[in-house]
């Protein structure tokens, strides 16, 4: 198993796939972040505002940024590093070399596992350093010790190795790269927030907390002001690591059936 | 040891036959060339070896053993399916690096077949920028990584200018003859592996439709041998003594299934003279053709003997 981990991590060096995932994350946070700081109104001076950074919800919304949004870029990695495989064809090479797939599929997870986390942890690093600062310049607590904080910066480096996982076995089932990045972005941003308001309407509002972002946002729990329904924060840890476990199952089954033609 | 057999394979995607009731083996120290029109079916039966595809019925054994139940499937068997497998934006070397590590193989292999292959100038380029040769040579330096015993290429040609052809010729004699492994090698194209293959098999349609030595596809193909002499009558004895059978025929003798070097045997063995003695209807390809079905009938009857 050392051999195909080394394997899958000299793939996933040897591109530039990596590195410009990694750029666009952080792009990605540091615009966001700009966005909730500058928008923020001021409840101090007298507004009604629904994101106030005097609010510790509200600050957890700026450093959970990385959960917010950041998530897309482990995902679309988890996706190309199988999908990319069927696009190249090196998947043929690679099943040559380790014709049981399995074990292929398994180095493929742990790895995607790592980076993500990686990932997580530099998107997290850029997002609590930003954040930090803006909060600080407005003159407002950082609160960077306190308010569930510290957990959700180690609860983000983790998870978003669980949302690579989750981008795996997305790519795995679809096999097709463009098709698998559209349907599993659309997926996560546009129908789940489409199917939360739906099962809410329906009163089923219980089952829209168990959607993958949703449950990633549980993590956060970006505000007590709006009625947001979210899991406890270990509850949605819990499923999102079950939709990771889940996708990655789907997908392997697949993989390990399907011929390669 | 390292024996390719393939026994009674048969492979269906959905409605479509690809491969039918297919069985053959490939000895080791010989090139085999795998031959068939477009869509015959080789691809399919190479995936099915190699595990790449599970069969509908039937298996493919390496040395007695599944691909998929090697231990050391890189070190037993090298193999090179498409002209480009290859990540666009990965160097040569990283993709033999990657293919190193996940074999268990020391990255020192990767240097010694980047130079085996003459690709240790380029290897540092990605290999999105490459020509079709030079891919086809990556494809190969792949398949050697781990000094297999067993190679099998789809279609290694492809691509390949005459002095690749003729590069990959001899490098093909030099691991099957001096090395003694076995080389099961793909192509539709049968002028391709006439000089290259010791033995052919030919399939159409997914099912096999010859196996053996180039020379007894000449010798059952109709194919005859023209000779002018002006002792005919003791010409057609001479060939009665050397067990073939000739006739008269436009004033040559023309005997059907047999080479010109055989008939020019039984002439100079019985002091016969020869004006002429020529091969007819041994244009390989339209052998080739005949047997896969791809030949017009027009050409049929040219090269088929008056019955
Ligand atoms: N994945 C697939 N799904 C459906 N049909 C397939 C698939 N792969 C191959 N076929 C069909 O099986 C038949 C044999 O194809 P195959 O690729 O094995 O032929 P081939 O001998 O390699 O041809 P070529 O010389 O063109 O490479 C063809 O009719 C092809 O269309
Ligand atoms: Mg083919």
């Amino acid at each position: 198993m050392s051999h195909l981990l080394r394997s899958e991590v000299r793939k996933l060096t040897s591109t530039r796939m990596l590195l410009g995932l990694t750029l666009g994350g952080i792009g990605l946070v540091v615009f966001y972040v700009m966005v909730i700081v500058f928008t923020a109104g001021d409840r101090k001076a007298g507004n009604d505002a629904l994101v106030s950074l005097s609010d510790a919800a509200s600050v957890r919304a700026v450093y959970g940024v990385p959960f917010e949004v950041g998530y897309l870029m482990p995902l679309l990695m988890g996706v190309f590093i199988i999908s990319g495989e069927f696009r190249h064809r090196t998947i043929t090479p690679t099943f040559l070399v380790t014709p049981r797939r399995w074990r292929v599929l398994a180095a493929k997870a742990l790895v995607a596992a790592g980076a993500g986390v990686v990932m997580g942890v530099v998107l997290t690093a850029v997002a609590t350093g930003l954040g930090a600062a803006l909060i600080a310049a407005k003159g407002y607590p950082v609160r960077l010790g306190s308010d569930g904080v510290p957990r959700l910066l180690v609860l983000m480096c983790v998870g978003l190795g669980v949302w690579a996982v989750f981008g795996l076995g997305f790519g795995a089932l679809l096999r097709n790269q463009v098709a698998a990045v559209v349907v599993a972005i659309v997926l996560v941003t546009v129908v789940e927030g489409l199917l939360a308001v739906f099962l809410r309407w329906v009163h089923l509002g219980v089952v829209a907390r168990l959607l993958p972002a949703a449950a990633s946002n549980a993590m956060v729990q970006p505000s007590n002001v709006t009625p947001l329904d979210l899991l406890p924060w270990w509850a949605g840890g819990l499923v999102l690591l079950g939709w990771g476990i889940v996708s990655a199952f789907l997908g392997s089954l697949l993989t390990l059936r399907r011929d390669v033609t | 040891m390292s024996r390719i057999t393939v026994s009674h394979l048969t492979k269906h995607f959905g409605a479509v036959r690809a491969v039918n009731d297919l069985s053959f083996a490939v000895e080791p120290g010989s090139i085999t060339g795998f031959l068939g029109p477009n869509g015959a079916g080789k691809t399919t039966t190479l995936r099915c070896l190699l595990g790449l595809v599970t069969p509908t019925r039937g298996e493919a054994r390496i040395g007695g053993v599944r691909y998929s139940d090697l231990r050391y499937p890189a070190q037993t068997v090298g193999a090179a399916l498409e002209s480009s497998s290859f990540h666009p934006g990965r160097t040569a070397r990283n993709h033999l690096l990657v293919l190193c590590a996940a074999a268990g193989l020391p990255d020192r292999r990767a240097e010694e077949v980047l130079e085996l292959t003459g690709m240790t100038d380029t290897a540092d380029r990605r290999v999105g920028g490459y020509s079709t040769g030079m891919r086809q040579r990556l494809g190969l330096a792949a398949t050697l990584i781990g000094d297999p015993a067993v190679l099998v290429l789809d279609e290694p040609a492809t691509g390949l200018d005459p002095a690749g052809i003729n590069w990959l010729r001899q490098l093909l004699r030099h691991l099957a003859h001096e090395l003694g492994k076995t080389v099961l090698v793909s192509s539709h194209l049968l002028s391709e592996m006439e000089h290259t293959a010791d033995r052919v098999v030919i399939i159409a349609g997914g099912v096999l439709v010859h196996e053996g030595s180039l020379d007894d596809l000449v010798a059952g193909s109709g194919a005859v041998v023209r000779a002018r002499t002006p002792e005919p009558a003791r010409l057609l004895a001479a060939l009665a003594d050397a067990g073939m059978h000739g006739h008269r025929q436009d004033g040559s003798v023309v005997v059907p299934g047999a080479t010109p070097a055989q008939v020019g045997h039984a002439a100079f063995a019985h002091g016969v003279e020869l004006h002429e003695l020529a091969a007819e209807g041994t244009d390989l390809e339209d052998v080739f053709l005949q047997l896969t079905g791809g030949g017009e009938t027009g050409a049929l009857t040219e090269v088929g003997p008056p019955a």
